[in-house]
């Protein structure tokens, strides 16, 4: 039996709440092993039962719980901290918050090293120098005096990996590694991760992106409301899952197949355009100096058309989205709307017209006053409508007038939210990562529901977001935004096709997909 | 130190004269509200029946024949110099007394706060992470203590431990154990309020992933505490430190004047009882200047304890 | 930062147990037991707080005198009852006028553009280097010492604080995303004002002047005691507390109690202040 990881039976509890419920998992030396679920599922609980930290409420029961041959279910407070970091590393999302950010990375990765080993202050700096030439940080030197706050986000997801990996343990559990990453990042981190598991290190994944799982993993649990409800292969469960809630979750997976053409539909936005963007310039003071959010931007949206505009953190898409909705003056340029002027515009001067222009959020419920009901929010932005009506239009029921939004799930209230965009009759709807912050399913749901809408009512959209597969499957035409500029923007079949700049040929290549047989 | 840097520092002093220049300007202004003669307040008030002519030989003396503005270019002048006036009741040079009185108030306050900071920090550390039970005891400690009134807390002590056991003496005497009282009056409503924020802070920073993270290295949940919570809960409680001390200084009027203790705090009240106005403007200045001093202090240690900050407050 | 700040931070939002809390049933009893001793003292004093009796003169606590007697034989229970509603009024009158005094500069602050916000940030910055107490002696030696006077002077030494923590609360809700939202749908500002910003922005007034009415309270007491405020034979804590003051070494219950009930008073206020910003807190989960 060459198993490091060997549980069988694993159920946690909290209190009366049972989180995680009769989990099998077995683990080998270079193999990766991914569990996927939606959030609830259970998977980050079951990952730190295995280092002993689901937390001081829990409740942790396995038939079988050996980790690196060591039986530990009933292990004490000791002979648990003599594994974590020796047999077993972990990693988590977003090293921002997961190291220290008063300390330096360097005195984090030897932290690791001290507390198991002895050694001299210059043997522990030589080998935290080491691990991060190993997880290929430039400038090592100069980094371990760095705190996780003055590193970008993929430099210090390398820190915090090398960190987990400081000991070198046979094992090592990451929690949606690359969850809070660009694509381009992401794709570098995951090239990390395969190496390491190249090299004979066991690596656990816990993940809810399925394009990521399949591009590392070996074998695949997916897990749903605390257990495990299909296993195997990485090829069987993604090429022909069993299950149907898998054969759901894979089918929500964003399409990388452009948007079906639509008949009658010109390839090139309609003249004159609803609104019209030229040359629009937006820049900030930061740190004494001056970050140009938007430079010289163009864009035409054309009416019933959905323009998709797609771009890395920080690349000055949420600013551009913030002038064309005017709550934003832009530095140099111009935007209108309908022909008539629209910003810059004293705000007088377009207020009876801002009902025209609807907007979506990605955090809806922050965009709602904390002392209102689903029922008052509706009716205060509507013209004319009546709440059950709105309601209805975005699938939800009217008994819901009455809650509050904080009682909803994510995918209901990114629901009111479109509602209430609905509600003051707009032609134009802008929306700014409406469905990055829901699970994958909930995000099918409501792309789903904002492409129907945008057809019924001949919609112009503007969709703003981080992923490329997203876009591809609402947009109509796409418009690729690096460092405030536009640098390419054209027909969405023919741009995900034959990307005319490199920059946009690196984001479709960086791209994780399910790699594996699609089932439809 | 980088040119931004160096703007930034000179801000900060800039914005500490001008609010020592303000507290000035407006303690000057203020007493001026006081209705009467302040020649007369010099002779003793309205009961002594000065002659005219005294009170116009005070009125040149303290040159209060003069315009306002002439007095508050001439008080600006005499602070520039160090020279704060003379006591209309006890006829010395304000300087001086406040001088005799300073080190043994800011010896107290310092105490106090040094105490204090013990006190938070030991109850703050055992509380965490020691479960429910422990937690809400602590809470209802840092609760209580943080809403005992100075002057009650001074003579509970009193009544305790002078009268009841006769452990200290009930009046301050030059030696340590008259200091005991007093500093503890002082320290423990303040350490309910420090430890209730760093309390706060540690939970704050147990809950953020690197501390999972270094539990997962194998670090001990002690160990998490020493070298990672405790330093994110000390970042709010050195930057109240500056406040602190000036609530203590507030709190010597009240103490000071209890266990008998020589100090700015029972001359303060002797000369607002007194209306001896000089004296008055000589402490809320000396005050203002040790807040302001304080509180660059506080931001100081701020940027040592969280680095993160040194590009704003450096 | 003032103590009040502070407690507002120390309230925390971190959500607990949603369960009625031993703490809070006792202080809301004891809210209810001043309440009765402001209107109907003579119904919860066993005696007139008046009546000496100079051969019961300096009785230690016993069943007869609950608090003992003071040096003419007055029933110090009674007299800390019908203290109740002096001092309460006291507490009241003072947060009150803080929080006008602060709630002004607030909103002059948020509203009336750079210049204002500027000035008042400046002001507020320069009262908080009158620390705790010290303004409201500088405001004694103008005006002189009385129940009236240090009640604002305690007033006006709260305000900084109420001020910065309003401030505050106007500016990030008008910064927030709902009222960005109403902006979107081209609501006008009068009615953004109306609905959002001013209920949301003025919401934790209550809880506010929950939590300083205790505050206020030891503050004028602490006047009251160093013969500044309330003076004898006025049945008031702080006033009472000055009077036994010289009995200390002989007669402490003649301090002691008066003081306790001073500090049951400040912590119900915050145990109460808590419990509201907790309700706050599960209405806006729940509603």
């Amino acid at each position: 039996m060459n198993e490091l990881l060997d549980v069988a039976g694993l159920s946690v509890r909290f209190g009366a709440e049972t989180v995680v419920q009769g989990v099998d998992l077995a683990l080998r030396p270079g193999e990766c092993v991914a569990i996927v679920g939606e959030s609830g599922s259970g998977k980050s609980v079951t990952a730190r039962a295995l280092l002993g930290l689901a937390g001081a409420r829990a409740e942790v029961r396995a038939d079988r719980l050996v980790v690196a041959g060591r039986d530990l279910r009933r292990a004490t407070e000791r002979q648990w901290r003599a594994i974590r970091g020796t047999e077993v590393g972990l990693i988590l999302q977003d090293a921002l918050v997961s190291l220290d950010p008063l300390r330096p990375i360097g005195r984090e990765i030897g932290d690791a090293i001290r507390l198991h080993e002895r050694g001299g202050a210059g043997a522990v700096q030589a080998r935290v120098r080491a691990l991060l030439e190993r997880v290929a940080m430039p400038d090592p030197d100069a980094a371990m005096r760095r705190r996780s706050g003055e590193l970008s986000g993929g430099l210090r997801q390398r820190a915090l990996i090398a960190a987990a990996l400081a000991l070198n343990p046979p094992i090592v559990i990451a929690d949606e590694p690359t969850t809070a990453l660009d694509v381009s990042v992401q794709a570098r981190i995951l090239e990390l991760l395969a190496e390491i598991t190249a090299q004979g290190t066991a690596l656990l994944l816990i993940s809810h992106d399925l394009a990521v799982v399949s591009a590392l993993a070996d074998r695949v649990l997916v897990m749903r409301g605390g257990r495990v409800i299909e296993q195997g292969s990485t090829a069987e469960v993604l090429g022909a899952p069993q299950e149907e809630y898998t054969k759901r979750l894979i089918a929500a997976v964003p399409d990388h197949a452009p948007r079906a053409a639509q008949p009658g539909r010109p390839a090139h936005p309609a003249r004159p355009a609803v609104l019209a963007v030229e040359g629009v310039s937006r820049s900030f003071a930061r740190d004494g100096g001056r970050v140009q959010a938007v430079d010289g931007v163009s864009l035409e949206l054309g009416r019933g058309e959905t323009l998709g505009l797609v771009g890395e953190s920080g690349s000055g898409k949420s600013t551009l989205a913030r002038i064309l909705l005017g709550l934003e003056t832009p530095d140099a340029g111009t935007v209108r709307l309908d022909g008539e002027d629209w910003a810059p515009l004293p705000e007088r001067g377009r207020r009876a017209r801002r009902h025209r222009i609807g907007a979506i959020y990605q955090d809806s419920l922050s965009s709602f006053d904390p002392r209102w009901s689903v029922g008052r929010i509706l009716r205060d932005a509507s013209r004319g409508a009546g709440v059950p009506e709105l309601l209805g239009q975005v699938g939800l029921a009217p008994e819901l007038a009455a809650r509050h939004p904080l009682t909803l799930s994510g995918g209901q209230r990114q629901r009111v939210s479109i509602a209430r965009a609905l509600a003051a009759e707009p032609e134009i709807l802008i929306c700014d990562e409406p469905v990055s912050a829901l699970d994958v399913t909930v995000q099918a749901q409501i792309l789903e529901l904002l492409g129907r809408l945008q057809r019924e009512r001949g919609l112009s959209m503007l969709f703003i977001s981080h992923d490329l597969g997203v876009i591809r499957q609402l947009s109509d035409r796409v418009a690729v935004m690096q460092a405030g500029r536009v640098v390419e923007q054209g027909e969405a079949a023919a741009l995900f096709a034959r990307p005319g700049h490199a920059y946009t040929a690196q984001l479709l290549a960086d791209a994780p997909r399910l790699s594996v047989g699609r089932v439809r | 130190m980088t040119p931004g840097s160096a703007s930034r520092v000179a801000a900060r002093v800039a914005g500490a004269v001008f609010v020592l220049w303000a507290v000035a300007t407006i303690t000057f202004f203020a007493l001026r509200l006081i209705p009467g003669d302040p020649a007369l307040a010099v002779l003793g008030g309205p009961g002594s029946q000065a002659s005219p002519e005294a009170l116009e030989q005070v009125r040149q003396q303290y040159g209060l024949d003069q315009p306002l503005a002439v007095q508050y270019a001439a008080m600006l002048g005499r602070l520039l110099s160090g020279d704060l006036g003379q006591s209309y009741a006890l006829k010395v040079p304000v300087a001086d007394l406040l001088g005799a009185q300073l080190p043994g108030t800011v010896l107290l306050a310092l105490a106090a706060l040094a105490v204090a900071w013990l006190l938070a920090l030991a109850l703050a550390l055992v509380s965490t992470g020691a479960g429910r039970v422990a937690a809400s005891l602590a809470s209802s400690i840092e609760l209580t203590s943080a809403a005992l009134p100075h002057f009650w807390l001074a003579t509970a002590l009193i009544a305790l431990f002078s009268t009841a056991l006769g452990w200290f003496p009930p009046v301050s005497t030059g030696d340590l154990g008259g200091l005991v009282l007093p500093v503890l009056t002082l320290a423990v409503p303040l350490a309910g309020f420090l430890a209730a924020v760093m309390r706060e802070g540690m939970l704050d920073a147990l809950a953020q992933p690197f501390a999972l993270s270094a539990r997962a290295r194998g670090e001990s949940a002690i160990g998490v505490s020493l070298r990672h919570t405790i330093r994110h809960a000390a970042i709010p409680a050195v930057a109240l430190s500056g406040w602190a001390l000036g609530t203590l200084l507030s709190g010597a009027v009240v103490v000071e004047t209890i266990f008998a203790r020589p100090g700015l705090g029972r001359t303060l009240l002797q000369a607002v009882t007194a209306r001896d106005v000089p004296v008055v403007t000589g402490v809320v200045l000396v005050v203002a200047v040790v807040y302001v001093l304080m509180t660059l202090l506080s931001d100081l240690v701020s940027a040592l304890v969280d680095p993160r900050r040194q590009a704003v407050a450096a | 930062m003032s103590e009040l700040e502070l407690r507002t931070v120390a309230v925390g939002a971190r959500p607990r147990v949603a369960t009625v809390r031993i703490g809070t049933v006792l202080a809301v009893a004891f809210a209810l037991y001043l309440l009765l001793a402001c209107l109907v003292p003579d119904a919860v004093a066993p005696q007139d707080p008046n009546q000496i009796a100079p051969r019961d003169a300096f009785s230690p606590p016993s069943p007869a005198h609950w608090f003992g007697t003071d040096e003419s034989g007055r029933d110090v229970y009674s007299r800390v009852v019908f203290g109740t509603a002096n001092s309460l009024l006291i507490g009241v009158a003072a947060t009150a006028s803080g929080l006008t005094l602060g709630l002004a500069l607030a909103v002059l602050a948020a509203f009336g553009g750079r210049v204002f916000d500027f000035t008042v940030n400046r002001t507020i910055e320069v009262l908080f280097a009158f620390p705790g107490l010290l303004l409201a002696l500088l405001v004694i030696v103008i005006a002189g010492p009385g129940p009236v006077t240090a009640t604002l002077a305690v007033g006006l030494s709260t305000a900084p604080g109420y001020a910065r923590i309003l401030r505050g609360q106007l500016l990030a809700v008008r910064r927030s995303g709902y009222v960005e939202a109403a902006r979107v749908l081209g609501h006008r500002p009068r009615r953004i004002l109306g609905r959002h910003i001013l209920p949301n922005a003025l919401a934790p007034l209550l809880v506010l002047a929950t939590l300083g009415i205790g505050q206020a309270i030891v503050w004028a007491s602490a006047l009251s005691f160093l013969g500044l405020g309330a003076l004898p034979p006025t049945a008031e804590w702080g006033a009472m507390l000055s009077a036994g003051r010289p009995y200390l070494a002989t007669a402490w219950w003649l301090t002691v109690f008066p003081g306790l009930m001073i500090v049951l008073t400040a912590v119900a206020s915050t145990v109460l202040g808590r419990a509201l910003t907790r309700v706050r807190a599960r209405e806006g989960a729940t509603q």
